[in-house]
């Protein structure tokens, strides 16, 4: 599982270079943004605009990245391409997962 | 899940602690719960401390009032095949169980008439890639199902089965569940 990182201000910004997050990734896509927690980021921003396919797996390396990063911090998505948004959609993920169109607007809601 | 349901509503003995039925000790009737609260019971009994979840989607059809009443829970809408109208995905959607006890879900109700059916399925059939990795999809689904829709209910299962195999061509992995109803017409004329 590759990333590219960036920060813009306090914010990590995370770009996934995976086109499907599925179950043979979702280990290591977990692994990779909690060792960002881990390493004192608490505000993450990710770059879905790679991602075409997201499956349940893929959902659940996501929930259990939000439940280490906590009330207190933040992980909004922004980029995402429509199969990506139809899921986050049908199991309301957008909700936990604040979803916007640019990396400014993503950045500046969890600044 | 169909069989455990139908095993725990006519059960007896199964009436206390089951997620489907509250239980009132006064009159020693039991009520069957509506699709959302059994839902909103099994996810407070299901709450993982990792990133476990799991879908499901449960309904009720009342025969009397002619209506289905069902909770969503994380799992593809179910289509709508209703003679003289195109199959339509129905459904709000939901939240997976399991991830958070303060999720509230919530039920959707349609009215049904005889003779409609109601297609469930899992996302292996959707999310299913053929040779140049493409999803099967759900307007793939929802054109077969049109064109496919005068068929008697068996034979558009395992036709559209036959269907999603091809296209899958023993490439993927996850599994494929078709589960369809059929409201039957009433024959006692």
């Amino acid at each position: 599982m590759k990333f590219a990182e960036s920060t813009n201000g306090s914010v990590l910004v995370v770009k996934v270079l995976s086109s499907r997050i599925t179950a043979d990734i979702a280990p290591s896509f977990k692994e990779g943004i909690i060792n960002y927690v881990n390493k004192g980021s608490r505000k993450i921003v990710l770059d879905m605009s790679e991602v075409t396919f997201i499956d349940s797996s893929g959902l659940g390396a996501l929930i259990g990245c939000i439940k280490v990063i906590g009330d207190d911090g933040a992980l909004v998505l922004y980029g995402a391409r429509d199969a990506v948004v139809s899921m986050f959609k049908l199991t309301r993920m957008n909700k936990v997962f604040p979803m916007y169109a640019s990396q400014e607007e993503a950045v500046s809601a969890v600044s | 899940m169909l069989s455990v349901t139908l095993s725990m509503m006519l059960t007896p003995d199964a009436t206390h602690g089951s997620p489907l039925k509250r239980y009132d000790r006064a009159t020693g009737l039991s009520e069957v719960l509506s699709p959302a609260d059994a839902v909103n019971e099994l996810n407070q009994r299901f709450q993982f401390k990792d990133d476990r979840y799991f879908t499901m989607i449960y309904g009720i059809f009342d025969i009397r009032s002619q209506t289905l009443k069902f909770a969503q829970a994380g799992h593809p809408g179910p289509v709508l095949i209703r003679k003289g109208f195109e199959p339509a995905i129905i459904g709000t959607g939901g939240m997976p169980i399991g991830l958070w006890p303060s999720i509230e879900f919530d039920c959707f109700e349609i009215p049904v008439r005889r003779g409609d059916r109601i297609l469930l399925y899992s996302d292996g059939v959707t999310e299913c890639l053929n040779e140049q990795r493409l999803a099967f999809g759900e307007e793939r689904l929802l054109t077969f199902i049109r064109d496919w829709a005068s068929l008697p209910l068996e034979e558009l299962l395992e036709d559209l089965l036959t269907e999603i195999r091809r296209w899958r061509n023993g490439e993927s992995t996850d599994d494929i569940s078709l589960l369809a109803i059929e409201i039957a017409e009433d024959r006692r004329h």
